[in-house]
């Protein structure tokens, strides 16, 4: 389990990350987003031990990165938001050289490097040279190198970046599949649909202040309490439109030719008898659905200060 | 207990042996042919100098046995020479560079993410140098033992030199690792270190030579009692064998003096990496290991300092009368040579003082303005410790000096002595201020640095053409001269020593120094922060 308990950070007069709060638990895959110079990799960087905190801490199953760095560096993979491969060694040696600063037993090393190249898919460029990899390539073996110690949480930042559609594919499942092996993952992105996809959780940080955080469904749901439903009818539209119109929870609703837009804030007992009420209506209902708020929409609304 | 030592022995088996940092470096460094020419060129070299200087040996049929033996010892230690050549020139070049690029690839913070201390670093670069630099005196092994066969060395005189000349390897790869940690381009690191090297070499050069002298036509000259620092240059190293220095009546072998010494300098250099690697997180550890082995440090250079050359007379001498020709015969001679040699000792800080005292926002967050006078500060390298550190250095050299020469059984100098010090921290002091005032008209930290060159440049080296120009006589002129304007006029007369001099330079010059920090102080407030806003 990972604690984030008011961390802060300042430089001199500027103030970085200003009391950062958040916890997350095994299996958890987590979203950070926030614009250039927000401070989400500041923030990444003090929980690896990379920065030491002005204040606060996180604490990472037991072991606190102020009062013992080197048990959390343990415990951590950290992939920051450029490469820092060593291009004059071979893949393995490149991975070898992890696994010894990272204390594997050198019996177990060969095993190990092994499995973390059969999951990234770079087992037949084992034993290539670093330099001769392709972006993609290389992005899989910085993910590689963070696995060869079997991490509990996975740092990365803006790791899709600068990949083409194929390696991003690749690389989000390669992610969905982390959380999957219990994994607590920190991913830092701009590219906010992506990140809806396979993050369970999500955070949005700006100028150093966390300004949301939960589950993503709940950030949506808090931040549009109406909800837009849509529907589309095969007969007397405007009709179908004046009878939702007086149901629990419907706010207001419209025809335009055969869809109707309807403007709810109730609970989904009151959705679903919407739905009801459009096909005993005899309206011929040919489809209903809830109009998904976009994680994009609410970073936007969020960060503009809509939300303040 | 148990635990802990365990935990200790496990981390020294983990950072000395299977290092993962130099096995990488090493085996980089021996992939491809580059290495195997090199090797094979340095062979070659060898080859060639010990088949030339044999062949003129073997083709002189007249020469005496005595002679032949002489002729071969200049053999050896011509191939010895070489040697320290060759350590000088290829250690830095590969130190140099080992942490800019690391940097530049920006790999350093995927190695500092894993458990790793700068120590386990460190050290792993510093294996991966030296095991280099033992591969090339292995190499040089047939050439050396010829010279044993022939007679010009023993066997132990060929390993104590060996492993004399591989830590003075391990120093340069220290202080290439040193430069390196602090430089931010790979050409920069490579010009620093080489620059360095030089430097200490000049030093440790000239101290050696005057160590040697006395050896040679110093008291008792042509034994085997000579100063240690014979052994401090890597091309003296065969003088270093089978001579002692004195200490409280028992002769210590002076390779082993030597070595101890370079291993202090090499731990110190280290330590400053490690500091700047762990971004100042180690700093409370590094307060009580500066503050041991920089007095360490300096008991080694004062005691230098006494026990050798003409100062050791001088110093040993209750009742000595000058000579007629004798330049401080009016004044305390022992005064004036202890207080040159205090304000001399100190010239490296034109190297330190730039990076120290300026500030700004452009550089390292640490270079921030954090006060003028902070003893906490003067250990993290930041500005408000620079002062207290020159300070201290003065203070140190001065207490260990003076504890040189009771140690040596001198008489102490009297109270005259006082001025150099004052002038020392006035000189000082006068180049602090300037930097303080540059950064305070928040020009940035480079310029700042920048600013404080070309202070150094415009007064202490510029006036020298002109002082010259306009004076019948150097620097060394007697009397009342022109030369009497010069910054370093008071711990530059040979002929004539006016003890005055330092006394009211010092003065004025720390008069100066703080008024110019109080003007500095009070321009921040108003300029910096319009910068800062």
């Amino acid at each position: 389990m990972l604690e984030v308990k008011n961390l802060r950070k300042e430089y001199g007069g500027l103030t970085a990350v200003k009391g950062v709060s958040f916890s997350l638990q095994p299996g958890d895959i987590f979203g950070f987003i926030g614009s250039n110079g927000a401070g989400k990799t500041t923030t990444i960087r003090m929980i690896s031990t990379l920065l030491e905190p002005t204040s606060g801490t996180a604490i990472l199953n037991g072991a606190d990165v102020r009062k013992d760095p080197m048990s959390v560096r343990r415990m951590i993979g950290y992939m920051p938001d450029f490469f820092g491969l060593y291009d004059d060694v071979k893949v393995w040696e490149y991975l070898d050289f992890f696994a010894a600063i990272y204390e594997v037993p050198v019996r177990e090393r060969a095993a190990i490097i092994d499995n973390v190249l059969e999951l990234t898919d770079l087992t037949v460029k084992k034993d290539a040279f670093v330099q001769s990899l392709s972006r993609g390539m290389q992005q899989r073996l910085c993910l590689a190198r963070c696995l060869v110690h079997d991490p509990a949480l996975l740092l990365l930042d803006e790791p899709a970046s600068g990949l083409d559609p194929r390696a991003r594919s690749e690389l989000k499942e390669l992610i969905v599949e982390l959380g999957r092996m219990g994994k607590i993952v920190i991913v830092s992105s701009h590219i906010l649909p992506e990140l809806a996809d396979f993050c369970n959780t999500v955070g949005i940080i700006e100028r150093g202040e966390m300004l949301a955080f939960g589950e993503v469904d709940k950030i949506v749901r808090d931040l549009h309490p109406t909800r837009a439903l849509e529907a589309r009818v095969l007969r007397d539209a405007a009709v179908a439109a004046e009878v939702v119109a007086k149901l629990p929870g419907v706010l207001n609703a419209a025809a335009k030719a055969d869809a109707l837009r309807i403007e709810f804030n109730g609970d989904p007992e009151a959705q679903a008898e919407v739905a009801r009420a459009l096909v005993q209506g005899g309206h011929g209902l040919l489809a209903f659905r809830e109009e998904q708020a976009d994680l994009e929409d609410v970073f936007l609304k969020l960060t503009t200060g809509a939300v303040n | 207990m148990t635990a802990v030592a365990a935990n200790w022995l496990r981390q020294t088996r983990r950072t000395y042996f299977g290092n993962a940092a130099a096995q990488r470096d090493f085996r980089v460094q021996l992939r491809g042919n580059r290495s195997v020419m090199l090797f094979g060129l340095y062979l070659a070299i060898l080859i060639v100098v010990g088949f030339f200087k044999y062949g003129e040996i073997q083709t002189n049929a007249s020469i005496s046995v005595v002679q032949a033996q002489r002729e071969l010892r200049e053999f050896y230690t011509l191939i010895v020479m070489l040697l320290g050549g060759m350590v000088t020139l290829v250690t830095p070049g590969l130190a140099a560079t080992a942490i800019v690029l690391e940097r530049q690839r920006r790999s350093l913070d995927l190695v500092f993410s894993a458990p790793v201390q700068p120590r386990y670093y460190l050290v792993g670069k510093m294996i991966a140098v030296y095991r280099y630099i033992w591969m090339l005196l292995i190499l040089s092994l047939p050439v050396t033992a010829a010279c044993v066969v022939l007679g010009g060395a023993s066997w132990s005189d060929v390993l104590t030199v060996y492993g004399l000349l591989s830590i003075h390897g391990l120093l340069f790869a220290a202080v290439g690792l040193l430069m390196s940690t602090i430089c931010g381009k790979p050409v920069a690191a490579v010009v620093w270190t080489y620059g360095a090297v030089a430097a200490l070499m000049g030093v440790t050069g000239s101290m050696a030579a005057a160590s040697y002298s006395f050896r040679m036509f110093g008291p008792g000259s042509g034994g085997a009692a000579a100063p240690f620092a014979i052994g401090l240059s890597p091309f003296s190293v065969t003088y270093a064998v089978g001579t002692y220095t004195e200490i409280l009546g028992y002769p210590v072998p002076n390779w082993l003096m030597a070595a101890v010494v370079v291993l202090i300098a090499v731990r110190l250099c280290l330590l400053g990496a490690g500091a700047l690697l762990s971004d100042g997180r180690e700093t409370p550890n590094l307060r009580i290991n500066w503050a041991i082995l920089v007095a360490g440090a300096a008991y080694g250079l004062c005691y230098w300092f006494v026990a050798s050359g003409g100062y050791s007379s001088l110093a040993t001498m209750p009742a000595y009368t000058p000579p007629e020709n004798w330049p401080f015969r009016n004044v305390d001679g022992r005064a004036v040579i202890l207080g040159y040699g205090l304000f001399w000792l100190l010239t490296p800080l034109v190297l330190v003082l730039p990076n120290l005292v300026a500030y700004g926002g452009d550089g390292a967050l640490r270079q921030r303005p954090n006060g003028w006078f902070g003893f906490r500060r003067m250990l993290d390298g930041t500005p408000a410790g620079a002062l207290p550190y020159i300070v201290s250095l003065v203070v140190l050299a001065c207490v260990f000096g003076l504890l040189g020469i009771k140690t040596a059984g001198g008489d102490l100098p009297s109270a005259s002595f006082l001025v150099y010090p004052l002038y020392a921290i006035g000189f000082w002091g006068l180049f602090w201020a300037i930097a303080r005032t540059a950064s305070s008209y928040g020009v940035g930290l480079r310029a700042a640095r920048t600013t404080l060159v070309a202070a150094f440049v415009v007064l202490v080296a510029l006036p020298v053409p002109f002082l010259a120009a306009v004076s019948a006589e150097t620097f060394n002129e007697k009397g009342i001269s022109a030369w009497d304007l010069y910054l370093l006029r008071p711990v530059l007369q040979f002929k004539e020593v006016n003890i005055a001099q330092p006394l009211v330079y010092g003065l004025g010059l720390v008069v100066i120094a703080l008024g110019l920090n109080a003007w500095a102080d009070r321009n921040w407030q108003r300029k910096g922060a319009a910068v800062r806003a």
